[in-house]
């Protein structure tokens, strides 16, 4: 299951002179990867949170599946998105199987339905759920608490899923390990994802489109193809050519 | 006898701490005795207690030692105990704060007049001595000064050190009426317990001190008495002042203690103050081989009790039910305050986390009521819920409540905020990350304040035996007033102890209840 994200002109503003996200449009259809990139303070978290509300806009508007979130139950609406953040975010008290279980105790679900969930998930991550379900989050490394972040967001099986620099912390190899990882639970899950990241070879990877901000707003959005083809501005070239991208389409980047 | 005056001490508490006021027991009624910190006090407490058990059949509360003149004067006045002995010159001067007079039966009369016509208190037969204040050096230093009365200390009193009681600095029948009357000035006055002054003079601690006329220490130190030349100080004769309401109820009670009247003298009162400070007598046998001799009281059985402690060890022995009854009374008052400190601390340190603007405010009051000397909240406490557990507990109470509400907030506000981002987006209410997270985190920091409000308080607690909440203060107390180090450990110790159980028994439940962060291998 997944659900179209529609955002129409929002912005965030904490005053004035401190918009930090400016009537910023887009259209995520269901099941699709959208990797958000750009500058440090670019506004790229504050984008995910306003997805599930954690921000809320100022104006503009909001729609999952085509209805409007906005004044509706801000509870329900966050137990129905997964929520994955840097190093995980798990609560030291809790053990693995706690914390991956958390939003079915949120939803009062049988124990032995949570129970087989959290061993299907642990599995899906690749965690041996005998061998992690009782480790307490101090007690793993940081890939597997990532995992664990991934395995805990997809609980009550969302149609979607926020992460915020998931793989930020990790060093290239696992980093790249959990790229391949995502791409295949992206394949068998199917979910509409957002996922900020500030590495570009990772966004490339990873989306289906690239949103590319810059001091709140858009710069532009597209699938990397376009954006590597017909960059919309001179911003977006100079961006790009900070980096060597390598096009997932097959070309080289248009340097 | 010890058994049940412990028993009636651990009845007497665990009742005024609950129904404050509430008889009971099989004798002919209760009454409760006050006296103040000193030797001489306690004696005559004890001989009250005795001619009121004997003579009038009653079941006997005793709340001594209580911290001053006022603070039984608060007490008996609430009801909070029925009879103290007071004295002529100090209901006038500090009590009542009628102008000074020298003559005995003027004193009587006009303190007679008050007590029985405003505050419903019945005054008795005076006893014959006269406990007067009066100033004393040592008998060398007095004689190479050549100083025989307070006139001619007056030259050498700007080199002087002057340590004196609390109650003395403040009276006006003491060092202010004195410095008007000879205009007597110190270089410097130094405030201690009653119970040490005359040592801090016999080792050149001091210079001068405040002396009580039947101090049997006067002889024993070698002091000399200064001559109170001008006739400054009023008579004080030790004076039972008991709730009129008591006299009528127990008439048994007035006839037996009046028997009193006009009895001990000045030598006879100096050999039994000197016998308990320095003798190694107790209260209670002094005040019982004196009644005995004048036919008011049973002997003693012979033999049935050795005072001379022979060791410390064996003294707590002899005395290990009232010690234990004491402890229980402690734990019980400081564990009701951090119990209630506790039940509003914590939600209030919620509500603090929960307005942080409210906290600089809020923990700024609750600071300013921790630094209110401990000694001087307990006296704040006197003339609003009188004496005994019940302010003793709602003093401790405050002190207990800074650190519980100031870690409470700490620890909440402690809590990393990427982690109560993760629980709101996983969609936990504001209740639920309260619960799940934010407290469960806390609880280490939330449990420490707790410690340390338990530890501060039974500390503290021994304070609260000055107003007859008992608690092992009360031999503290008592050991202060008879300078007996024995006395005074056998409250110290199990109080140290008491502190440091606690301490543990709080960590180990913090184990207990902290969140788990490492799977047991
Ligand atoms: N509560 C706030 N009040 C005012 N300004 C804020 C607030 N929260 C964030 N900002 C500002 O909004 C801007 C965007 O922040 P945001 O966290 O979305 O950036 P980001 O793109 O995720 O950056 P990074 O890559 O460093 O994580 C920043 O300039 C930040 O300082
Ligand atoms: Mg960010």
């Amino acid at each position: 299951m997944s659900l179209e994200i529609e955002l129409s002109k929002v912005t965030k503003s904490y005053g004035p002179g401190k918009t930090v996200v400016r009537e910023l449009s887009l259209v995520l259809p269901a099941g699709k990867t959208l990797c958000i990139i750009g500058t440090s303070g670019c506004g790229k978290t504050t984008t995910l949170k306003l997805i599930n509300r954690l921000i809320e806009p100022t104006s503009g508007e909001l729609r999952i599946g085509g209805r409007d979130v906005l004044g509706g139950d801000v509870i329900a609406l966050r137990r129905s998105i997964g929520y994955v953040i840097q190093e995980g975010g798990l609560f030291p008290h809790m053990s693995v199987a706690q914390n991956v279980g958390l939003v079915a105790r949120l939803l009062a679900w049988e124990p032995e339905r949570t129970a087989r969930r959290v061993d299907e998930l642990l599995e899906l991550v690749n965690l041996n759920p005998g061998e992690y379900r009782h480790r307490y989050p101090e007690e793993l490394s940081g890939g597997q608490r990532q995992r664990v972040g991934v395995a805990r967001a997809l609980m009550a099986d969302p149609p979607i899923v926020l992460m915020d620099e998931p793989f930020g912390a990790l060093d290239p190899i696992t980093r790249i390990g959990l790229q391949n990882e995502f791409l295949r639970l992206k394949r068998e899950l199917g979910k509409t994802i957002v996922f900020v990241t500030h590495d570009l070879p990772e966004a490339f990877k990873l989306g289906d489109l690239i949103l590319l901000m810059h001091a709140g707003e858009l710069m532009q959005l597209g699938t990397p193809h376009e954006l590597l083809r017909s960059p919309a501005s001179s911003f977006v070239t100079d961006f790009l050519q900070a980096h060597t991208i390598h096009d997932p389409q097959g070309d080289a980047p248009d340097a | 006898m010890r058994e049940t005056l412990q028993r009636l001490v651990w009845v007497g508490l665990l009742v005024a701490a609950l129904t404050p006021a509430v008889a009971a027991g099989p004798a002919a009624g209760r009454i409760v005795i006050g006296a103040k910190n000193f030797t001489e006090q306690i004696i005559l407490g004890e001989m009250l207690a005795i001619l009121a058990e004997e003579g009038a059949g009653l079941e006997v509360v005793k709340k001594f030692p209580l911290g001053g003149s006022h603070i039984c004067f608060e007490a008996i006045k609430k009801g909070e105990i029925d009879v103290y002995p007071e004295y002529t010159g100090t209901a006038l001067a500090a009590i009542l704060k009628l102008p000074i007079v020298p003559d005995r039966a003027a004193v009587y009369k006009s303190v007679k007049e008050a007590f029985e016509g405003q505050y419903g208190l019945t005054v008795l037969k005076p006893l014959d001595f006269n406990n007067t204040y009066t100033l004393t050096l040592t008998a060398a230093r007095a004689k190479a000064l050549s100083v025989k009365s307070i006139t001619d200390l007056v030259p050498h009193a700007r080199e002087m050190l002057l340590g004196c009681t609390h109650e003395f600095v403040e009276r006006p029948d003491g060092l202010p009426g004195l410095q008007k009357t000879y205009g007597i000035e110190f270089r410097e006055v130094k405030a201690l317990d009653p119970g040490l002054t005359y040592k801090a003079l016999a080792e050149g601690k001091i210079d001068v001190c405040d002396g009580y006329m039947t101090d049997g220490r006067i002889k024993a130190y070698n002091l000399q008495v200064l001559d109170d030349d001008r006739r400054f100080f009023p008579p004080y004769q030790a004076l039972p002042v008991v709730r009129t309401e008591i006299v009528r109820k127990h008439p048994k009670f007035r006839e037996a203690v009046e028997r009193l009247g006009g009895l001990v003298t000045d030598e006879e009162m100096r050999e039994m103050n000197y016998a308990v400070d320095d003798g190694g007598k107790t209260a209670e046998e002094v005040a019982r081989a004196y009644l005995a001799s004048k036919g008011l009281a049973r002997h003693p059985i012979a033999g049935a009790k050795v005072s001379s402690h022979s060791g410390f060890l064996a003294y707590m022995w002899d005395r290990r039910a009232y010690l234990a009854g004491l402890t229980a009374v402690h734990l019980q008052i400081t564990g009701i305050a951090v119990l209630l400190a506790s039940l509003v601390g914590l939600p209030f340190g919620i509500l603090l986390s929960r307005k942080p603007q409210l906290a600089p405010a809020s923990l700024m009051i609750i600071n300013v009521v921790q630094t209110i000397p401990s000694l001087a909240l307990l006296g704040f406490m006197v003339p609003l819920l009188g004496i005994g557990a019940v302010p003793a507990i709602f003093a401790l109470f405050l002190y207990a409540l800074l650190p519980i509400v100031r870690n409470t907030f700490t620890g909440i506000r402690g809590v990393d905020a990427a982690l109560l981002e993760a629980a709101r987006g996983l969609g936990m209410t504001d209740r639920q990350v309260l619960f799940m997270v934010e407290l469960p985190l806390a609880l280490p920091v939330i449990m420490a304040g707790v410690r340390t409000s338990t530890v501060i308080n039974i500390g503290t607690a021994t304070l609260a035996a000055l107003i007859g909440a008992g608690g092992l203060g009360e031999p503290i107390f008592r050991g202060i007033a008879m300078v007996d180090p024995n006395v005074i450990l056998s409250g110290a110790v199990p109080a140290a102890l008491l502190a440091v159980a606690a301490d543990l028994l709080l960590a180990r439940l913090e184990l207990a209840l902290a969140p788990r962060r490492r799977s047991k291998r």
